[in-house]
């Protein structure tokens, strides 16, 4: 893949993935953005390893997610209640979202990533555990989990 | 998993459109860490030739200039198998030594030489 078709790629790509990495990040947007950026930078020095171009696009959302790993990792302090808390008065309330990504930041890392590529994306269970490198069985959990904690956080009303 | 047509979260997540800064924006700063990681890439893809090449060059001039010195200093007495062994082993150890220092040197050159530029 040249650079020129992997900008296009990108063109179409880059909104979703942002408004994921958004979500991820509990609605830090400068925080979002530098991953997307970093992630898709990645992304492109490793063109050769994406063997599957029917894929490239769950591709680009494991090199996302695994760039918001190694963002954690550095910044371990950063927890995502505390994040979330923080953004609340911040970016989030400008879209008015900032009853979600509260309740996002009370989930783990692992049960956000679950339940955003699973709500957001679109993606089955096979999909994700792929992305997240982990089995069928414990993305279920994860998924199962995520969405027990979110009805519970985000209250019964707003799903009536 | 269970009753998902019925999922209330997917109500709420299909109503998630937050407004993310100018597309534009972040497709021009991307093309410039793109111009950038390509130059560093193409950096460190010459660097790592140069010193592949180093090494080739520092490894067969050692060998070449240690065979040399064997046969040239070589007292013409007759060795029996197990010193035969021992002249061998010293002076591949001696190479050896010799190019891991030429191969310092060239690398430091080279990292030198990225510095300045």
């Amino acid at each position: 893949m040249t650079r020129e078709q992997f900008i296009r790629c990108i063109e179409s790509e880059q909104e979703g993935l942002r408004r994921f990495l958004l979500a991820l990040c509990c609605g830090d947007v400068a925080e979002a953005d530098d991953i997307a950026q970093d992630a898709l930078v990645k992304a492109y020095l490793s063109l050769g390893n994406c063997k599957d171009d029917d894929r490239f696009v769950a591709w680009l959302y494991k090199i996302a997610h695994n760039t918001f790993l190694d963002y954690r990792r550095r910044a371990p302090n950063l927890l995502p209640l505390d994040n979330a808390a923080h953004v609340t008065s911040r970016d989030a309330d400008a879209d008015g979202y900032a009853w979600l990504y509260a309740a996002l930041g009370k989930l783990s890392d692992k049960e956000r990533t679950a339940v955003l590529l699973y709500y957001i994306k679109g993606y089955q269970v096979k999909e994700i555990s792929r992305i997240v490198d982990c089995t069928q069985a414990t993305v279920r959990k994860q998924l199962s989990r995520a969405r027990e904690h979110l009805k519970h956080l985000i209250g019964n009303e707003r799903f009536e | 998993m269970k009753d998902l047509n019925n999922d209330p979260l997917k109500e709420v997540f299909a109503a998630y459109k937050p407004e993310m800064p100018s597309s534009r924006c972040f497709m021009a700063q991307l093309g410039r860490r793109l111009d950038v990681a390509e130059r560093v890439e193409a950096e460190r893809r010459l660097h790592n030739r140069c010193f592949r090449r180093a090494m080739l060059v520092a490894v067969g001039v050692c060998f070449s200039a240690g065979g040399l010195v064997y046969f040239l200093f070589a007292e013409p007495v007759a060795l029996n198998l197990v010193e035969q062994m021992l002249w061998l082993v010293a002076w591949l150890v001696l190479a050896a030594i010799v190019s891991a220092g030429i191969l310092s040197v060239t690398s430091m050159l080279l990292d030198v030489k990225r510095s300045l530029l």
